[in-house]
């Protein structure tokens, strides 16, 4: 089932790319504007749901509640949820989407292993599961170089003597800028909702990186253009919040 | 408080998933089998280890390393060296001395810049080393590198060279798609051929002056020996051709990914094909008048030299990727994902002995 939906796919895309372009690196970032195509109705379901509950966050209601049942946390949380069931919004609508692109960011580990087959068992799994429009035979071995990069490999440029994982500080960086400029400024820093934001843009950043550091660089390249192409599709929809980016003293609360 | 534990829970399950996918690339390997019968000693390289097997019993003799390291993984079988030496090449890019009669590792091992798959060529007094990023090293009796530069193929090796007494050369097959004929002096290219898909298998090499190399796009190939040129139209197989062929009396076998298995008669050309379960992912034993044969659904197949009266006489719990080895009267075969990881049959197809390596206390 999992090699029949999401795996086979995803090989047979990787490698039917690679025919047309001839470089692997090139045909991950190509692969990576095709995924977020693709999940283009998830992402934009997440940003309107973060939107909706932006609003709902700043709305009359939710401040009362927030201030009669500053003392009671069960309560406050009952209040939310009644008012949250009222407007009709899911409380997990933003977290879905996100969760939902995991199986694809495991499919797609999986699909480069896979595709650049450095084991002869990884091999011998190839050439069962290709499809009969991908000409395997004279595209296998896959080339797996890409600038200075071995794509199968996990990457580092040695500096005085030192590896230094320079794509997965690349990796950590931009997801920490695409938290950053996707968080929408919460109008209580205090509320549930922006502390998991704020947990969010920390942790995430570290932890795929940690996955860039560790597993091969191609992951590393899909994870880094994932995030360019995120802020670049976000930027070009007006939906980046440059505010963020400022120091906070400096800024006026927003209402909206 | 929820939301919290969810983003946690899922980034939890994310690094569970993708570390195991980390692990299972690596997790099982390919076995290599090499005997010693002089000394009833056969040196079985699989996962984590190279074990010393007495083929009398089927015991274990030693392992090396004493304790498995993420990493430290054997594809290729071991090779016994003029001088006394039993080396092999691991994954975690090594090239390991060992003493073939305590395990123990010599002091001097080499360093390469890949995965090691193939395994080497040990030919009277040098060493030819083949790596996972397309180096081949000539390497002396201590390691140390004989060419002032190592040959260089566009892609992997995983095929240990063929020798060649008469040219002053070894054939090098690549995954690169090209068959080159290396000078054993310097590591020069005398020529190289392109085949048209990647080579798995070691060449099979003839008296006359041929040699015989199946390719990923799905051709068995005669190439002659001093220029290179392909002589005749390339055979045609159904699938691709993972393992190198067996060339005995005139006859080559040799089988594809598809689960045929084929005789070609080198000097008519006629030739047979036969259809088996399984794809055939080893070069096959010929023995007498007799062909042995694996195939990844388990089986041992018998046939008689023109390919005929092809029979199933062992079906064994695992995957037989690599090729069966005899020794004395036995046929020793290695599965893979069974508990066994040697099993010695008679010529028959009855099991004599298995190895299970010992469960770790």
């Amino acid at each position: 089932m999992w090699n029949t939906l999401i795996l086979n796919p995803m090989v047979n895309a990787l490698l039917w790319i690679y025919g047309l372009i001839g470089d692997f690196g090139i045909t991950i970032i190509l692969f990576t504007v095709l995924i977020r195509l693709l999940t283009q109705p998830l992402n934009a379901q997440q940003m309107r749901s973060m939107q909706v509950m932006q609003e709902l966050q700043s709305s009359k209601e939710w401040q009362e509640a927030q201030k009669k049942y500053k003392d009671d946390k069960q309560k406050l949380q009952m209040a939310q949820a009644k008012l949250m069931q009222e407007k009709k919004i899911n409380p997990l609508g933003s977290c879905l989407p996100m969760l939902i692109q995991f199986p694809i960011i495991i499919g797609l580990y999986q699909g480069l292993s896979r595709a650049m087959a450095v084991t002869p068992n990884q091999l011998l799994d190839l050439s069962k599961h290709l499809y009969p429009f991908v000409n395997g035979s004279s595209l296998i071995p896959i080339k797996s170089h890409f600038l200075w990069m071995d794509l199968s490999q996990p990457e580092r440029v040695i500096m005085f003597g030192v590896g230094i994982p320079t794509l997965a500080i690349l990796v950590v960086l931009t997801q920490y800028l695409q938290g950053k400029l996707m968080t929408p400024t919460s109008s209580n820093p205090g509320d549930q909702s922006a502390q998991m934001s704020k947990m969010m843009n920390l942790y995430m950043p570290l932890f795929m990186g940690w996955i860039a550091y560790s597993l091969s660089s191609g992951l590393a390249i899909y994870f880094l253009a994932t995030n360019i192409i995120t802020i670049i599709q976000y930027a070009a929809m007006g939906k980046l919040n440059w505010r963020n980016l400022l120091p906070k003293k400096a800024l006026p609360a927003r209402t909206k | 408080m929820k939301t919290k534990l969810l983003l946690i829970t899922s980034l939890l399950i994310l690094a569970v998933s993708l570390s195991a996918c980390t692990s299972s690339s690596v997790a099982s390997s390919w076995p290599g089998l090499t005997v010693d019968a002089k000394n009833d000693t056969a040196y079985l390289a699989y996962n984590q280890y190279v074990y010393a097997i007495d083929l009398t019993t089927g015991m274990q003799k030693w392992k090396f390393p004493e304790k498995g390291k993420a990493g430290q993984v054997f594809y290729a079988a071991p090779v016994l060296t003029s001088d006394g030496q039993l080396i092999v090449g691991s994954y975690n890019h090594t090239l390991y001395s060992l003493n073939p009669e305590t395990g123990l590792v010599n002091a001097w091992d080499f360093k390469a810049n890949h995965r090691i798959i193939a395994s080497p060529l040990a030919a009277e007094t040098v060493i030819y080393a083949p790596i996972g990023d397309g180096n081949l090293f000539a390497l002396d009796a201590n390691f140390r590198e004989i060419w002032s530069k190592p040959f260089a193929a566009k892609g992997a090796i995983w095929a240990q060279p063929a020798p060649d007494g008469e040219c002053n050369c070894i054939f090098v097959a690549s995954m690169d798609h090209h068959m080159y004929a290396v000078d054993t002096r310097n590591g020069s290219i005398l020529w190289e051929r392109n085949l048209g898909g990647a080579l798995v298998g070691s060449p099979a090499s003839s008296q006359d002056g041929k040699l015989y190399v199946g390719s990923f796009n799905s051709q068995m190939f005669t190439i002659d020996k001093m220029t290179g040129a392909i002589i005749g139209s390339p055979f045609k197989t159904e699938g691709w051709v993972w393992a190198g062929p067996a060339l005995s009396d005139g006859r080559l076998y040799f089988g594809d990914l598809k689960g045929n298995f084929y005789v070609i008669n080198t000097e008519d050309g006629t030739s047979k094909s036969t259809p088996l379960e399984g794809a055939i992912l080893s070069t096959p034993l010929v023995i007498s008048d007799t062909v042995y044969v694996t195939t990844e659904a388990g089986h041992l197949y018998t046939m008689d030299k023109e390919g005929k009266a092809i029979k199933p006489i062992i079906t064994i719990d695992g995957k037989l990727q690599a090729p069966p080895v005899i020794y004395k009267d036995l046929i020793l075969v290695t599965p893979v994902g069974s508990d066994s990881y040697l099993i010695a049959l008679d010529t028959d197809g009855k099991q004599v002995w298995a190895f299970p390596p010992p469960k770790a206390k």
